[in-house]
């Protein structure tokens, strides 16, 4: 089992990302501000368990007071990945501004979406949701 | 007339700055809470996007971020450089972002324009 911990700052610390084992899960804690710039870091942290071979991993978000669209793309990108070996990942939001992207992109309803970390980790059985791809209505 | 003019050079760490001048300003320009939001996440969007396309042309110039406080509205104008190398960048999610955001928005190749009316 291991603990990584990253960094990702130019003036201030924007996003710390740490990542543990819990259960059978891997949870990926973000702290900060998620963007284009920070982003990397992020998808740093969610493809090293993944390639790992780790099928059950959650991403806390509760930390978090900003994400665009770059943050989703790395989620996105995670979410394939996991359902290519039938893994899951699930997220956790707090702020309404963040909620609101994933409202925003219809990702909310690819993407399980809880308000704890208890939540998640309550429904970290794999999740085998039909994934469509986001925003293919255009109509939002 | 603009408030406020900023440029930054085409680099993801300087979208940032943008993001917190834009809220700044829109805070003073008396927007709601909510209208502060949307206008940090699209100002984040529209930054990122010209500073993809600057790169993706390879240009070095710097992207420009008008700020425009008038009767009424609340104005971003965000401007690159990059309309000559038609820049193919994947903005299909940024661009959609934007729209469902601001309630006006205009795009015209490198200029994009974006405009809140003040609540009253």
């Amino acid at each position: 089992m291991h603990f990584s911990r990253s960094l990702c700052h130019s003036s201030g610390v924007e996003l710390t990302v740490t990542t543990r084992p819990e259960s059978d899960c891997t949870v990926v804690t973000a702290v900060g501000e998620v963007d284009v710039f920070t982003a990397p870091s992020l998808d740093e942290a969610l493809s090293a368990p993944i390639s790992a071979g780790n099928r059950c991993l959650i991403v806390d978000l509760s930390g978090v007071d900003f994400l665009d669209s770059t943050g989703l793309s790395v989620l996105v990108k995670a979410l394939k990945r996991v359902r290519e070996s039938e893994g899951s990942l699930d997220v956790v939001v707090s702020a309404d501004r963040v909620a609101k992207v994933f409202r925003l992109t219809g990702l909310d309803k690819v993407i399980p979406l809880h308000a704890t970390l208890a939540d998640a980790l309550g429904a970290g059985a794999p999740d085998v949701t039909a994934y469509d791809e986001p925003m293919s209505d255009g109509d939002s | 007339m603009p408030e406020a003019t900023l440029t930054i050079p085409p680099s993801p760490e300087h979208v940032r700055l943008a993001r917190l001048v834009a809220v700044a300003a829109a805070r003073r320009a008396g927007l709601g809470d909510e209208q502060v939001d949307d206008v940090r996440l699209a100002v984040a969007e529209g930054v990122s996007r010209a500073v993809a396309r600057h790169r993706a042309g390879g240009l070095e110039t710097e992207v420009s971020i008008g700020i425009t406080d008038a009767a009424g509205s609340f104005g971003v104008e965000i401007t690159d450089q990059a309309e000559a190398q038609a820049a193919e960048t994947d903005d299909g999610i940024a661009l959609a972002l934007i729209r469902a955001l601001v309630p006006e928005v205009e795009q015209s190749g490198s200029v994009l324009r974006l405009r809140w009316t003040r609540a009253s």
